[in-house]
Order: structure tokens, then sequence, then C-alpha cells
């Protein structure tokens, strides 16, 4: 963690600390952000810790859309870089919070979306407990006649 | 101002609604001289569009900075260089103490609504009637907690939370 990250986790810890009384679900959400971040960060370095932590500071929650793009690489391999990051996700929320609201706890082929010889995820999860709700989704986005996917997560802490 | 020949792409995404605002449209005017082509779609969290620029990252969050600071309705943004994955947002100048209920509403798609929103706030503030309470419990003492219908459970899971926030 640089510098400018240490700076923000300070300001995330202070946070925390007024917003949870229980000692485990505050370390056990800090954990959870911090490891989100590490995969945010994974596929896009420059998504510093601060556009998380200032959204939660703000909103009691964030939101983050993680494109999948590369500009020689083909569709096919862009599905394949989103479906590890959507699996990555999806593990890391089954391990902090069981199951998703419908009682998903693993990924199987049959939930994997074919288009044109190109296989991704194109859904929404949502994970829910006494703390927070988060909503992972993926899609495909056409753009400037350039094809590729994004994953977004969307948590709000409750009120 | 530095300029290049080089052709960046950037990744604008923006928080909330997803139609187009006229807080995005005042930005892809303002910066409409430093780019060649914008195309923009609805992502699950607001908007996204993709911005060809001959400009690099630094300079378009410089832009959206100035747009911010010459906005009344302020937007949540996340620039990202598709290129080089370096990504830039515009929420460090919003003091926490200016949040407002629109804000909130603004901020949270998953909601929908600045109605459900405030009316979920009201909810959490109903407290269950004790004397409701003390009849249920007296009713599971005769039958068991197996015959409890799932509203009374959902009650007593309120009145629980209740006693243990005010503890």
């Amino acid at each position: 963690m640089d510098e400018y990250d240490k700076k923000h986790f300070h300001r995330f810890v202070h946070y925390l600390l007024e917003r949870f009384d229980d000692d485990t679900d505050r370390s056990d959400f800090e954990s959870m952000v911090l490891v989100l971040h590490h995969f945010f960060q994974k596929e896009h370095q420059g998504i510093t810790l601060d556009l998380s932590i200032n959204q939660l500071l703000c909103y009691n929650g964030f939101t983050i859309d993680i494109p999948h793009f590369g500009e020689t690489a083909s569709l096919k391999t862009l599905s394949w870089i989103q479906r590890r990051f959507f699996e990555d996700i999806f593990g890391l929320l089954v391990f902090s919070f069981g199951a998703d609201v419908s009682g998903k706890m693993e990924l199987k082929s049959e939930d994997i979306t074919r288009a044109k010889n190109t296989f991704y995820y194109d859904q929404a999860r949502i994970f829910k407990d006494h703390r927070c709700t988060i909503r992972l989704s993926s899609r495909r986005v056409k753009l400037m006649d350039r094809e590729f996917f994004m994953t977004s997560l969307l948590l709000v802490l409750k009120s | 101002m530095s300029k290049t020949n080089k052709t960046h792409l950037v990744l604008y995404c923006r928080i909330g609604s997803k139609r187009i605002l006229p807080y995005d449209r005042k930005f892809f005017s303002r910066i409409d001289w430093l780019v060649d082509e914008i195309d923009h779609t609805s992502s699950d969290t607001g908007i996204v569009a993709c911005i060809k620029s001959r400009v690099d990252l630094e300079m378009l969050h410089a832009q959206l900075l100035e747009h911010g600071d010459d906005t009344r309705r302020k937007s949540s943004v996340v620039l990202i260089d598709l290129k080089s994955g370096n990504a830039k947002g515009n929420l460090n100048k919003i003091n926490p103490k200016e949040l407002d209920q629109e804000a909130l509403f603004k901020f949270d798609p998953l909601v929908g609504s600045k109605k459900n929103l405030l009316n979920a706030d009201k909810k959490v503030e109903l407290l269950p009637n004790e004397d409701k309470v003390n009849e249920i419990l007296e009713r599971i003492n005769e039958k068991g907690i197996d015959q409890l219908h799932p509203k009374d459970k959902a009650l007593l899971d309120r009145y629980s939370a209740h006693l243990n926030k005010s503890k």
C-alpha cells in the first residue's frame, strides 16, 4: 500500500470505528472491502482506494464499474477475463456472506451465457446480510463499434 | 496545455440515473474540442460513455473537476483510461456534510427512487407494539414456536433488533 492509499486507509478505518459497534462486523467488513479493492486493482491498477472510500464516506456505499477491455484482444479473450474476474468476486462474496440471496454458493456452467462462441456471465447476483447489500452484475457493452465486457459492483450499507 | 497526436480511450462511468443527464451533456460539450468521438450507453449503475480523446486522462479529469465547480448539481463520475487502466474520480471535493437525501437517492440505483428510500427509512423507525409482542410470546409458550406465523416472527425479530439497538 503506497502513502496515498495509506492516507485513505486511515480515513476508512476511522469511518468503520464510527459505523460499526461490533468488532467482528467491523473487521470482516474491512477485510472484504480491502480484498475487493485488491481485485479491482488487479484489473485496473489506477483504481485507487480513495474511489471507494470517498463514496463510502459520502453515501454509505460505493459502486465501481470495471471494464474488461483490450485494444487488440479478441472478444473471446475478453470474455475469459470477464469470467475469471466475475468468479473471483463471486467467490469472495460467498466467503463473506455464506451465499447469495437465492442460496447460491457456486457458479455452474449453466450460468455462463454463450453468444457468438463467447462465454461470459450476463447476470446479477445479490448478497445481503445485517450490514449491507451487494449487487454484482456483468454485461456486454458495445461502444464505438467495439465490444467489451463490464462488471459492476454496488455496495449499500444498511441505514 | 499539452496536446499530443496520440488518441486515448477513456471510459466515463457516471453513477445514478440510467438516462443521459444535463450534467453529462454539459460535460461532453465542455470537452467537445478535446475529443474526436463520444458514444454512451446505460450501465448497471448509471451510464458509461467511451470517449476517444486527444488529451490524456489527467487532462480530462481536470476538466471534470472544473465542470463540478461550475455545476450546482454534482454527479459521481469515474474516468478510466482503457489502455493504461488508470482511473480517477470526482469525489474528492464533496464534503460529507453536504450530503442530502437527493444525493443519496442519486447514488443508489438499486433502491431506484427517492420515495422508496424515504419509505424504507420510515419502516425502520416503526417500533413494534409491546402488548402484541407479549401476546406472541404467550402463544409460543402455549403452542410452541413451530406454530408461529412468519409475520409474528418478523415482528419479534424487529423488536429484538430494537432492544439490541437501545442497549
